[in-house]
């Protein structure tokens, strides 16, 4: 193919290398050249148009250029490199969102501590209605265990106590526990630890024992994963009809085993 | 007095790399200087010189960068490394043990038969 002017070479030049992202570096390199050969040919005092023929024929077959410079520019080489660079990116990116934003969307159904929002504190004895008095207790116990690989913490705990005497007329309580329940682990990559929201199985200092949602009978402990951190899962479990008695409630994640001596202690008095 | 072209052919190389061995040249550079030292003898296309260099380049024997010209012009010079010094070292042996075995059969005194 025979080139009219200098762009018309470079186009075929650059039309024969495949990896795009290069041919601009290309044309530019060797309009250069062609451009200070003009000028060389101008000071020598040679008409543009002879110099134009002369540029042309000295820079050779344009398309035998081009597929040289397309086997030293290879597209999968190329591409490769374009593909990690922007993989590197969309990670570094996905980290600091995991960062930022601990809250999964898909699974934020919390009870009670919705989302990554602070807990609504309400008074003790706040008066909800006029026929039902309703109390609630923060709590932030201080324990910490182990399993498989998690570190397992109770950053809140909330026990709600509703008063129902006034409707039916007999003395009725009857008393919930909220709690949120973390699941640490120093990869990210850590498995989703299900079997705390199936398996957890509690016993008070009264001796009473609540079932984990997994067995269905009641009581039981029910809940749901709420929140996805880069090196955390966290869980809103609720127990209901805790007996009003207990000083104290003890957690069993990963269930009722023997062998299995995980406990979590939330003092309630 | 007009040489084969084929004998550049294989060198381009070598000669290229030896321009680059004192100090970094763009382009168009290195085809004038390439003219001048062997005397106009050495006219190869100069849209070939390119393919060379960025050859060059992915094997890591000359690295490159852009710098302005004092006319605003956006050149690209061209760096010989250390590989590259090896390399051309390697391929100046190559050429003058060749060029030994060249003369030793053209320049030697033609035997009788016998």
């Amino acid at each position: 193919m025979d080139a009219k002017s200098i762009s018309d070479w470079l186009n075929i030049v650059c039309d024969k290398v495949k990896f795009i992202p290069d041919r601009k570096e290309i044309y530019q390199e060797l309009n250069n050249h062609m451009e200070e050969r003009m000028a060389d040919y101008e000071e020598m005092g040679v008409s543009y148009e002879d110099a134009i023929k002369e540029v042309l024929a000295a820079m050779g077959d344009p398309e035998q250029v081009g597929t040289e410079l397309n086997n030293s520019h290879k597209p999968y080489l190329g591409w490769l490199w374009y593909a990690s660079k922007w993989m590197v990116r969309i990670v570094l990116l996905l980290c600091i969102w995991a960062f930022l934003n601990g809250t999964n969307p898909l699974t934020a159904y919390g009870y009670l501590f919705s989302g990554s929002k602070d807990f609504i504190v309400y008074d003790n004895n706040y008066k909800q209605a006029e026929s039902e008095t309703f109390s609630s207790i923060l709590y932030h116990p201080d324990c910490t265990a182990s399993l498989y690989g998690y570190t397992l913490t109770i950053p809140r705990a909330s026990l709600h106590t509703y008063n129902e005497a006034a409707i039916e007329n007999k003395d009725v309580t009857s008393a919930t526990l909220f709690l949120t329940l973390r699941a640490e682990h120093r990869l990210p990559w850590a498995d989703f630890p299900m079997g705390i929201q199936f398996l957890t199985t509690a016993i008070d200092s009264e001796g009473n024992f609540y079932n984990s949602s997994y067995d269905a009978i009641t009581p039981s402990i029910y809940g749901n994963p709420t929140k996805r951190g880069l090196f955390y899962y966290e869980f809103e479990l609720y127990i209901p009809n805790i007996d009003t008695h207990a000083a104290w409630i003890e957690l069993h994640p990963g269930g009722n085993d023997e062998d299995n001596k995980v406990r979590l202690r939330i003092q309630l008095k | 007095m007009e040489i084969d072209k084929s004998l550049l052919s294989g060198n381009t190389t070598l000669l290229v790399l030896s321009l680059l061995r004192d100090e970094e040249k763009y382009g168009y550079q290195i085809i004038t200087e390439l003219a001048k030292r062997s005397d106009d003898t050495f006219l190869l296309k100069e849209g070939t010189l390119y393919p060379i260099l960025h050859n060059l380049e992915n094997k890591k024997y000359v690295i490159s960068h852009s710098r302005e010209s004092e006319k605003g012009r956006i050149r690209k010079y061209y760096q010989i490394t250390k590989s590259g010094l090896k390399y051309l070292d390697l391929k100046r042996q190559e050429w003058l043990a060749y060029c030994e075995k060249v003369n030793q059969v053209v320049l030697h005194p033609v035997h009788s038969m016998t």
